[in-house]
């Protein structure tokens, strides 16, 4: 294997890149600034290329199955032609153009709304289902969710205003406890991984390959 | 009653009433009373607060999904910014982000603001949170032209190079990159005053930060759209969308009592 393919060049390079942004989150110097500055850009010019990695793939993925019509490649199809139009019209006419206005307005904007708006239904039917009183767990549970719809809802303190007391309460302690302890937690995992990353006991990241075998 | 036997068919009788409830208010508004909560006071206390000249970063993070319940939220805070002696950022980090401030405009009047002098769209911004992190750390490094692809140089944004030049930042939010992003790389570096406009959902994720002080307010849902636009007297579609919100909260209720009823007859035979 060519040496630069070897895996320690990696890891090397980005125990230094956190290395880097370490120090210079840490202490004040200059030079150093510049380089996150420009290491910050590189990743928002990487980013940018993501997408078009993700839409070559796209082409792929979706290219191979109507060619093996495969189940629901009449869809693949359909995405595939959609795409292909609208990144033409977008090449014409710019992302301000009139016609690229009227895709997003007439279908992007309306479907991605219809899609969002069906969950409305999900949820309710998904608290039908869940919000018995089976026992004393679940009682809480729905007993806290009837005030915090009620809180949300304005009729709920035209009623009472003691449903928005008691959601407020509810959002202030238990709800930020529980949220505290999840976020104290997720971030306490990120440093150690960080610190897992930084000492190359961790490379899954370079090819999902896992735990190095020692 | 064979029509509520089997979760199929209850589940149809949910979808039915949910249906013909949130259609209602299209039909008949009512009009109820909306108590204005201490969230969306903080947020509009903080914008009127901002010195005269101070710069504001307004970020679209979302998608057209979430425009029905962030509408009246921009539309009214966009509206508000324009009567303040504020300049104005408009910037989205997600894809879809960059054509809802242009239509934010079509609903609001830029009175004498002036776009490139006031106010200005700069779109999309790539890589999410580094996309944001580049912003605050060298602004111009990634921003060379605007929404419509005219250079930014002459505008307001020659005094802008990095997070210390924004005085606050407004994320318009249903997901990353949101108000958590933003609090990442401008409120804990710069000491940047971060703002929250957020849909139903993201608001408990929210509400711990607005405690510790890390969130400065927040607007919650259609109902913190329609605070705002008491708030600024200016009535719209929060106002309006208040009377949904209460007609489908009040049909998970019903749901919710329903299934309880039969649950404990089922349970009973």
């Amino acid at each position: 294997m060519a040496w630069y393919k070897r895996r320690e060049i990696s890891m090397g390079l980005t125990s230094l890149v956190i290395l880097i942004f370490l120090i210079d989150f840490n202490l004040d110097i200059p030079t150093l600034k510049a380089v996150t500055n420009n290491l910050t850009t590189w990743g928002t010019v990487i980013g940018a290329f993501a997408i078009g990695l993700g839409y070559i793939n796209m082409y792929q993925h979706y290219g191979r199955k109507v060619q093996r019509k495969t189940p629901g490649w009449p869809y693949a199809l359909w995405l595939v032609i959609a795409t292909t139009v609208v990144t033409l019209v977008g090449a014409w006419q710019g992302r301000t153009g009139d016609l690229m206005t009227f895709f997003y307005d007439s279908f992007v904007g309306p479907l991605d709304a219809t899609f969002y708006s069906i969950a409305i239904f999900y949820m309710a039917s998904a608290a039908y289902r869940a919000f018995k009183f089976r026992s004393v767990e679940s009682t809480i549970l729905l007993t806290c969710a009837f005030i915090m719809l009620l809180k949300n809802a304005p009729i709920g303190e035209v009623i009472w205003p003691g449903f928005g007391t008691i959601g407020t309460w509810l959002m202030n302690y238990p709800v930020m406890g529980v949220s505290r302890g999840i976020t104290l937690s997720t971030t306490l995992g990120s440093v150690a991984l960080g610190l897992r990353v930084l000492l190359g006991k961790e490379y899954s990241y370079l090819a999902g390959t896992g735990e190095r075998k020692e | 009653m064979s029509i509520l036997k089997g979760y199929e068919n209850q589940k149809r009788l949910v979808y039915i009433m949910l249906f013909i409830l949130v259609a209602i208010p299209y039909f008949k508004p009512i009009g109820l009373p909306v108590a204005i909560n201490d969230y969306t006071r903080d947020f509009y206390d903080t914008l009127v607060e901002m010195p005269e000249g101070s710069t504001i970063l307004v970020h679209y993070g979302f998608e057209a999904g979430a425009w029905g319940e962030l509408e009246s939220q921009c539309v009214s805070v966009a509206q508000h910014l324009m009567k303040l002696p504020v300049k104005v950022i408009f910037c989205s980090t997600w894809g879809m982000g960059p054509p809802f401030i242009e239509r934010t405009f079509d609903y609001i009047n830029v009175g004498s603001k002036v776009y490139g002098e006031d106010y200005i769209n700069i779109g999309y911004i790539p890589g999410w949170e580094t996309g944001v992190a580049a912003l605050a750390n060298d602004f111009h490094s990634i921003v060379s032209v605007d929404y419509f692809g005219d250079s930014i140089d002459g505008t307001f944004l020659d005094d802008v190079n990095d997070g210390s030049d924004i005085d606050l930042v407004i994320a318009f939010e249903c997901g990353s990159a949101g108000s958590g992003t933003f609090r990442q790389q401008y409120q804990v570096p710069f000491g940047t005053p971060v703002l929250s406009g957020a849909i139903g959902v993201i608001v408990p994720g929210v509400v711990p930060f607005y405690n510790s002080g890390h969130i400065s307010g927040i607007l919650a849902s259609v109902r913190g759209g329609a605070e705002y636009e008491i708030l600024t007297k200016n009535p719209g579609k929060g106002v309006v969308g208040t009377d949904v919100l209460t007609f489908a909260h009040v049909g998970v209720i019903i749901a919710v009592i329903i299934g309880n009823i039969i649950y404990f007859r089922e349970r009973g035979k």
